[in-house]
This record gives structure tokens, C-alpha cells and sequence, in this order.
């Protein structure tokens, strides 16, 4: 007969959702995780490890100053981490103290990130010093697991870091083993008893926790995971239980990868201030290199691109380009910017030349024709670039028939699209439309303007009309005309209006 | 054997240059305007070619004279044919081309581009529009423009047999060109006079035009 079910145990099994040991993974396809460890990052960011002092980093924590990471010189010196900063000048007095900097740590890994997303899609920053890769999918592209890691490896050495990594099934499993400096775990079925053997601080839990586990004669991971699972959760912690389950895949570890930067940007500054179309254009040459590099990395390609020119004690200059559509060529890139760059002119000499680009988009391959006839929708996207560039965007139009009494209204200018976008010929057609003049003036004119009379010579007779056009009168753009078709005395065709209120006559079109 | 039939025959077709032949070699587009494509050579506007237009002021005609070929050449569906999908573009219209007119006469204005560059800019449009290969026509309304950059422009027009329509004024009548085309437009009440100055395969003239023959 079971025994009548208890509070405390409905308790314990609401809080620790995952049942006893031996389950059967979760995880729905195999993983391979690639960690690396930065265990000197903290030193390596100020480039400093081949000096011939002793140096340390040192951060602050709880009123007191501990060295966090430390030279070779230092290290020797008996100066390792965790030595407060007072006990470290007693063992050397000529050591070289620098302030942790945490940001500049967090752009070495960001870059060492970027870098290995041309190796995985997967890439995420496991702060403070560890950056993991899943590679499950890159293995077979290059030939094998030794080999990414090779290929990692020689990247963070030419960077002159210190690293350790480490491969293993799961993500938590390869940062642990990879902190404790262990060998690679290939099967699941080995990664407890491998984990076992690490002690606890590779799981950078809380120092409290670190120490509560230790007074209670918990040293490794082995002693951890050998505890009463629901005992654990009360008296340590729910999310640190949740921590050894992810390591060894009896719980999800969903991990979002990093998301890479949506925008690229460079700046070169220039050996003197200058004012030289031929210096900004190498200068420019110099960071488009950069961007198509980054562009064929990424297989991106970018539609606008921004370059500033930066001047002393003066806002900096700003010019835009666009580009009809996106592209990765160099070639084009440079030659809309050489276009305007040529014809640029500054306000002062620049010191100093950035270039932004827009949102990065994803590349999208397009078919070729075999005998490399281009298609018009290309050469049009081209022209308009071009001519954009150039111009500026707005020189450059197309029209459009509006469905609208009012004739200044019934044309619009729309933007000017390449010829592939183009939906069909479409808009109303008015049936007045036959009496509409082909040249519509900006805005009506006075028939007794000299401005007017530039249009027309001797006396205006009208011919046709009126056609009384009387609408808008719930807008500010109300109009009530009479209009006619009349013939100056030179022979032009003109399209005349009397304005009702006012009674006096306008010239609005001619007939062309 | 006739000394024609011997030329019709199949070795020396086409070899042989005859006088009156050379005027059906170019490609025209039909103006639209019987009398005038009786008296152009090939029936209507050289292709790849510049025709320059001069007029003294705005609103003599000169648009209507060129609606039907602009028509024929923007008008249709856009996924008939890759000619029939290439711009006509506009450069630097001195007025606003208004939409419903241009309609109703049957040019299709989505195929219409509008370019406004700066004065010293203009020659440089119109090569890039000509060269670019994406323009089946181009309407430019050019002031001042040496032989040199007409040359230049002339050859752009023949390796992509674009329409060039070039708008001069009166004043550069007189000047040396490669046009293949220089007309004036005149008003003489209700019929336009087409003063003929240079016509490439023919004699210089008047042709009074009517009414478009569709």
C-alpha cells in the first residue's frame, strides 16, 4: 500500500521538476561544443605579456584590492591570483599594478566572436573570459573536430592570448572542462564521470556557495552530483542543480547565438589635415578593402553607406549614398564614391574620414545569363545609382497620373523605381484628359505677369471652354476656375484659367 | 541577265552599295506623321542618332510632334519584350510633363524617368543615361553643348541606338553639329511647320504636319 502522499513532498516535487538520475537525455540531436577559455584575458587585453617586469591586474572587491590576473615575472614572484594587492608589493616591490577593464575585455571576446562566426552560426560570450561554439554542423566542412580546434587555437595565438579548449556534448560541460584545464569528452556517457573530477571553482558559482559546499565537504563535481538531488535544491540552490543538469544534458540549455553587428563602420585618420580629393579616395580604398572583406565573411552586402568627413573645431561633414540595389562589389562601391568624393567640397580640410554603412543584408544570389547579356532591370539599377549619386536623390523621378479634378493635383512625382519593379502601366485615365495641355506650368501664373508673357507673344484668344472645374473646397487647396484652350497671337497653344472669386485670368499650361 | 536581276541574285545581295538603297539601312521609329515619314529617310526617326529639335519658345508643338513615337516606345505591357521595358527619360524638362495628357495620349508614363541635373551636369547625364544601355529614348532640353561633346554624344547613341531628341535653342542652329537631324519647329495657325535643316539621305525642307495618323 503506498504511503498517503505528503506536503513536504509535493513541495520538493514542484521545485525540482527533473526526476532522479538516469534519464535519457534531452537533447533531440547531438551537440558538439567547443569552449575557449581565456584564463588570462584579464592580463592579455593590454598586450603587455612579453614585458620584463612583474605585472598584475587588480580589481577591487568588497573594500579590498585582489590581483585577478598576473605575468609570467609576477607569477614567479609567488604573485598568482587572488593575492590581495598589499600582499603582492610585499613580495615585490617593483610590480606593475593595472586596473582591470572590463570593457576592453568584453571587445576582445566580441572580436574573437566575430571572428569564429565564419567557423559557426552558433557563437556565444560566456562572460567574463570563455567564448563557446557550437559546431556540431562545421564538422564535417572541416574534416574534423581536431581541426576546428586547430584552427581556433591558431587564431587566439596569433592574437598572443592565453587559451585553453576544450570539446564536449553539451555547452556547460565544455566551459567547466575547459576552465579546469581537462581533455575533450566526446560521449555523453562519459561526461559525468569526467566532469566528477573538477573541482568546484569551475563553475564560477558565488563565492558563498562555493564556500557553503566546501564546509560541507563538497570539493568536486562528483561530490556535488552525489548529493540528494531535492536536498541540494533547498539547501544550495535550485538554479545551481539546474546548473549540473544542463552540463550533463538531462536539462535544455537553450542559448541564443551572438547576433552579428548590424551596421560596420571604420575611420582612418590622415597623416595631415588635407583637403586632397586623391587623399580621401585612398583613404576611402583603404576602409571599402575592410568592408568587402567583412562583406564576403558574412556573405552580406550593403544599400547605403554613410562617410564623414571630420574636421578641427568644426561639425564633421556628412555626405550619404545609396545605392539602387544592395551590392558587395567593390568595384561599385568605390565607383559611386569616387563620383562625388572627386567633387566634394569641404567647408575646411579634413583630419579625419569615417565611413558607416547602413544595415548589413543577407546576400542574395542571383542567376546569370550564360552569355552575360545584362538584363535591363540591372543596367537601370546601375544608371539610377549612378545618377543618384551624383545628382543627389531627389534630381531624379518618375510621374505618375493622379485620380483628381484639380489639375495641379491629378500628376504626382513618384520615386524612381528600376525598370524590373515597375507593376504596369496603371492609373486612371480621366476623360477630360483630352482637353489637358502636355506641359503643366509649376503654378499658375498671371496672363499679366512678365513672367507669364515670357510664354506667349501678342493678344490670347480663347478657343475652347469654359470647363468649369470647382472642387476642394474641404481642403486649403479649394479652387473654382473656368478654364479654356487659347492661341496667342505667336501661334502657342496656351491653357488659361479665370479664377471665379477672383475674376482674374491665369496661364496654367501649355499645349506643347 | 539584267544588271538589276544580276544584283538581286543571291551572291551579290547586300554586297553590292546601290544609291537609293542607303536610306532603308537605318532603323527608324515611325513618327507618327504621314507627311513626315514620307520625307524621312527610312520612314521616321533614326534610331542612334541625334536629332536635334530647335525651338524658339515652349509650346509650339514640339512635344505633340513626338507622342506618337514616345507612345510607341513606352506603351504596352511591361513584361512584352525588354525593349518595351527600357525608360525614356526627360533631361531637365523646363516644365512639369503632366501625367494624364501624357496618358491620354498613350504613353505609358511609368516607362518615364525625370532627370534635373545642374547645368554643367547635363552632358553628363545625358552620356551616362544614353551609355547605360537600360534607355530606349532620351528627351534632353540642352542649352549650350560644343561639337565635341555632340560628337561624344553621337557616338554613345549609335552603339546603344537609342531615340535622342536633344531641344536646342534657335541660336544654336548655326552652329557646326554631327546630328543626323536638325529640325525647327514653327506654328502657322493650326498646322506645325517642320523646317527641315540637315537630314541625313535627304535634302533640307518644310513639311507642314497635321494631325497624328495614329
Amino acid at each position: 500500500m503506498p504511503r498517503p502522499l505528503q506536503f513536504r513532498d509535493l513541495v520538493v516535487r514542484e521545485a525540482v521538476s527533473v526526476p532522479g538520475p538516469g534519464w535519457a537525455t534531452v537533447l533531440a540531436k547531438p551537440q558538439s561544443w567547443i569552449a575557449v577559455c581565456l584564463p588570462n584575458l584579464a592580463f592579455d587585453v593590454f598586450g603587455m605579456a612579453a614585458g620584463d617586469e612583474p605585472a598584475a591586474v587588480v580589481e577591487p572587491l568588497r573594500g579590498q584590492v585582489f590581483v585577478v590576473a598576473a605575468n609570467r615575472h609576477a607569477r614567479r614572484c609567488g604573485i598568482v591570483p587572488g593575492v590581495k594587492l598589499n600582499a603582492a608589493f610585499a613580495l615585490t616591490a617593483s610590480l606593475q599594478v593595472l586596473e582591470r577593464s572590463p570593457r576592453r575585455e568584453r571587445l576582445c571576446l566580441e572580436s574573437l566572436s566575430a571572428w569564429a562566426q565564419s567557423l559557426t552560426s552558433t557563437v556565444c560570450i560566456e562572460p567574463p573570459e570563455t567564448v563557446l561554439l557550437e559546431v556540431a554542423g562545421s564538422v564535417r566542412l572541416f574534416g574534423s573536430l581536431a581541426a576546428l580546434k586547430h584552427k581556433l587555437g591558431e587564431e587566439v595565438a596569433r592574437r598572443r592570448w592565453v587559451s585553453r579548449l576544450c570539446a564536449a556534448p553539451t555547452a556547460m560541460a565544455a566551459l567547466w572542462l575547459a576552465r579546469g584545464g581537462a581533455e575533450d569528452v566526446e560521449s555523453l556517457g562519459s561526461l559525468a564521470g569526467r566532469l566528477g573530477s573538477l573541482p568546484l571553482r569551475v563553475t564560477r558559482w558565488p563565492l558563498e556557495i562555493q564556500t557553503l559546499l566546501l564546509d560541507l565537504g563538497v570539493r568536486t563535481i562528483a561530490d556535488c552530483l552525489r548529493l540528494p538531488r531535492d536536498g541540494f535544491a533547498r539547501r544550495v540552490g535550485l538554479e545551481y542543480l539546474h546548473d549540473l543538469d544542463r552540463a550533463l544534458a538531462r536539462r535544455f540549455d537553450p542559448r541564443v547565438g551572438l547576433l552579428p553587428a548590424q551596421l560596420w563602420s571604420a575611420r582612418r585618420e590622415l597623416y595631415q589635415e588635407s583637403s586632397d580629393a586623391a587623399v580621401f579616395m585612398a583613404a576611402v580604398e583603404d576602409m571599402l578593402d575592410g568592408l568587402t572583406a567583412e562583406l564576403r565573411r558574412r556573405q552580406a552586402q550593403v544599400r547605403s553607406l554613410r562617410v564623414e568627413f571630420e574636421h578641427v573645431r568644426r561639425p564633421p561633414t556628412r555626405e550619404s549614398f545609396d545605392w539602387a540595389e544592395p551590392t558587395h562589389e567593390r568595384d561599385r562601391l568605390l565607383r559611386l564614391l569616387r563620383d562625388r568624393i572627386e567633387r566634394i567640397d569641404l567647408p575646411a580640410p579634413a583630419m579625419a574620414l569615417s565611413v558607416t554603412t547602413g544595415f548589413l543584408q543577407a546576400l542574395q544570389a542571383r542567376a546569370v545569363d550564360l552569355f552575360d547579356k545584362t538584363p535591363v532591370a540591372t543596367l537601370s539599377h546601375v544608371l539610377l545609382e549612378r545618377l543618384r549619386g551624383r545628382l543627389g536623390a531627389d534630381a531624379i523621378y518618375g510621374i505618375a497620373a493622379v485620380a483628381e479634378h484639380r489639375p495641379e493635383l491629378a500628376w504626382s512625382r513618384s520615386a524612381a523605381r528600376p525598370r524590373d519593379e515597375i507593376a504596369g502601366a496603371g492609373g486612371p485615365l480621366s476623360p477630360w484628359a483630352r482637353h489637358r495641355p502636355l506641359w503643366l506650368l509649376p503654378g499658375p501664373l498671371p496672363l499679366s505677369s512678365s513672367e507669364a508673357h515670357r510664354y506667349y507673344r501678342g493678344a490670347v484668344e480663347c478657343r475652347e471652354g469654359p470647363e468649369r472645374i470647382e472642387s476642394g473646397w474641404w481642403d486649403e487647396r479649394g479652387a473654382g476656375r473656368d478654364y479654356y484652350t487659347a492661341v496667342s497671337g505667336g501661334g502657342e497653344k496656351l491653357w488659361v484659367y479665370r479664377d471665379r472669386r477672383s475674376r482674374d485670368w491665369f496661364l496654367h499650361g501649355l499645349f506643347g | 541577265m539584267d544588271s538589276n536581276e544580276l544584283l538581286d541574285s543571291d551572291e551579290l545581295r547586300g554586297r553590292v552599295w546601290r544609291g537609293h538603297s542607303a536610306r532603308t539601312r537605318e532603323v527608324t521609329l515611325p513618327t507618327g506623321f504621314a507627311a513626315l515619314d514620307r520625307y524621312l529617310p527610312g520612314g521616321g526617326w533614326p534610331l542612334g542618332q541625334l536629332i536635334e529639335v530647335f525651338v524658339e519658345r515652349y509650346g509650339v508643338g514640339e512635344l505633340t510632334l513626338l507622342m506618337p513615337a514616345l507612345a510607341a516606345l513606352t506603351a504596352g505591357e511591361p513584361t512584352r519584350s525588354a525593349v518595351a521595358r527600357k525608360w525614356v527619360v526627360w533631361i531637365a524638362p523646363p516644365f512639369v510633363p503632366y501625367a494624364p495628357a501624357l496618358q491620354q495620349r498613350g504613353v505609358g508614363v511609368d516607362a518615364l524617368l525625370l532627370v534635373h541635373p545642374s547645368n554643367q551636369d547635363r552632358l553628363w547625364t545625358l552620356e551616362q543615361v544614353i551609355r547605360s544601355g537600360s534607355s530606349s529614348g532620351v528627351l534632353a532640353w540642352l542649352a549650350a553643348a560644343d561639337h565635341v561633346a555632340l560628337r561624344r554624344l553621337q557616338l554613345a547613341a549609335e552603339e546603344q541606338s537609342c531615340w535622342t531628341i536633344l531641344f536646342r535653342p534657335s541660336s544654336a542652329r548655326r552652329e557646326r553639329s554631327p546630328a543626323a537631324l536638325r529640325i525647327g519647329l514653327e506654328q502657322e495657325g493650326v498646322t506645325t511647320r517642320v523646317r527641315i535643316d540637315k537630314c541625313r539621305g535627304a535634302w533640307p525642307g518644310v513639311v507642314d504636319i497635321g494631325e497624328a495618323t495614329g
